[in-house]
C-alpha cells in the first residue's frame, strides 16, 4: 500500500528501553556515572514540558482565535515522574524535596530552600548505535527540578515496594528567558556496536 | 546481510558451533547451541526463539557458564543486530533459561533451553 510506509531510516531514530534517572549527566560526552542514579525505575519515565498559552488576540473583534501571530508561550509545566524501587538517604532527600540527610536520617524542612531545587536527568538509549562511547541517547534534563509529586511509598505483600515520584523543573527569576528543561537527541557512532554475541 | 545470517552470525559468537535446529548435523559434536529461528515483521511486536546450548560433560558448570555468556552478550537492554533493511532487537525472555533433563541419552547430556525475544525492526523493500 502506497501510504503504509515508514521512512528508511526509522530504525536509527528510535529511543529504547526506560533509560535512567539520573542527578548529573553530560550530553558533551555521554559518560554514564551509574553513582549518579538516582533510583531503579519501573514501568518507565514519563516526562511532560505542557506549554501554556496566552492569544493576544483572543480578546480583539474580527482577529480570529489562534493567529499564529499573536500567540505566545508564558511558561512551561515540565515534570518528570515515574516509580522508583530503589531508595536511599539521597533519593529520600529528593523526594521529600525540603529535607536535610544527617547520617541516616532525613528530616524534612519546614522552608523550601534554595538548594532543594537541583538539575535531574533522564538518559535513555537511542538509534541502532547504542553501546560504546559513541552511543546514541536521548538526554532530558530538567532545571532546578523539586519534587511535587511528595514522599510516597506503596509496600507491596511479597513485592518490593513502590516509590512513586514526580519532580517538577523550575524557572530562576534570576533569568526567566530560561525554560526549566533541555532536550538532546545524540544519533550513536559508527563502529560503537558489534554484531556477535561475543 | 540477511536477518537470518544476523543471528547465525550472533549465535556462532560464543566459542562453539550453532546451527539452525533444522540444519543440525546428526552428528553434530558437543558443545555446540541449536537455534529455532523464528522470523517476524516491523510493528508485529516480539517473537519468541527458542535457544538450546548442549553439552555433553558431568560439570554443570560448562553450560551454565555458556549460558551466562549469552545473557551478558544480550545485556539488560538487549543487543541489536544490524541486517537488511534494519536492525534485530534480541531481548531477554521470560523465564531466561532453564537446565532440561534429556530423555533418552546419557545423562552426561546437559541441555539448557534459553528464551530468546526477538523484535524485527526492519522495513523490507518492495
Amino acid at each position: 500500500m502506497k501510504f503504509t510506509q515508514v521512512a528508511e531510516d526509522m530504525f536509527s531514530k528510535l529511543q529504547l528501553n526506560a533509560g535512567v534517572v539520573l542527578t548529573d549527566f553530560n550530553p558533551a560526552t555521554g559518560t554514564l556515572d551509574k553513582t549518579k542514579i538516582l533510583g531503579a525505575t519501573s514501568g518507565g519515565v514519563n516526562f511532560t514540558a505542557q506549554a501554556e498559552f496566552r492569544d493576544d488576540g483572543e480578546d480583539i473583534d474580527n482577529i480570529p482565535s489562534n493567529a499564529l501571530e499573536l500567540k505566545h508561550i508564558d511558561y512551561y509545566t515540565v515534570t518528570l515522574s515515574g516509580t522508583m524501587k530503589t531508595v536511599d538517604t539521597a533519593a529520600a532527600k529528593a523526594l521529600i524535596g525540603a529535607a536535610t540527610v544527617s547520617g541516616e536520617k532525613v528530616t524534612p524542612n519546614a522552608d523550601v530552600a534554595s538548594t532543594d531545587f537541583a538539575d535531574i536527568w533522564w538518559v535513555g538509549d537511542y538509534s541502532d548505535v547504542n553501546t560504546g562511547n559513541s552511543a546514541g541517547f536521548v538526554a532530558i534534563r530538567v532545571l532546578n527540578a523539586y519534587s511535587t509529586g511528595g514522599f510516597q511509598l506503596q509496600s507491596n505483600d511479597n513485592g518490593k515496594g513502590d516509590f512513586a515520584f514526580e519532580f517538577t523543573g523550575h524557572y530562576s527569576i534570576e533569568d526567566m528567558e530560561i525554560h526549566p528543561f533541555e532536550v538532546y537527541v545524540k544519533a550513536g557512532a559508527n563502529g560503537s556496536t558489534g554484531t556477535t554475541g561475543a | 546481510m540477511t536477518p537470518e545470517a544476523a543471528i547465525y552470525q550472533f549465535m556462532n559468537g560464543f566459542g562453539i558451533p550453532a546451527y539452525a535446529s533444522t540444519s543440525t548435523p546428526s552428528d553434530a559434536e558437543f558443545p555446540y547451541i541449536t537455534y529455532d529461528l523464528v522470523l517476524g515483521e516491523w510493528m508485529r511486536g516480539e517473537v519468541n526463539m527458542s535457544v538450546n546450548v548442549w553439552y555433553r560433560t558431568d560439570s554443570e558448570a560448562q553450560p551454565n557458564a555458556k549460558v551466562r555468556e549469552i545473557s551478558q552478550a544480550v545485556g539488560l537492554g538487549g543487543k541489536l543486530l544490524p541486517c537488511d533493511g534494519g536492525v534485530l532487537w534480541l531481548k531477554k525472555g521470560s523465564p531466561w533459561a532453564q537446565a532440561v533433563r534429556v530423555e533418552g541419552e546419557d545423562e552426561k547430556v546437559k541441555r539448557r533451553y534459553v528464551n530468546v525475544n526477538v523484535e524485527y525492526l526492519i522495513i523490507e523493500g518492495e
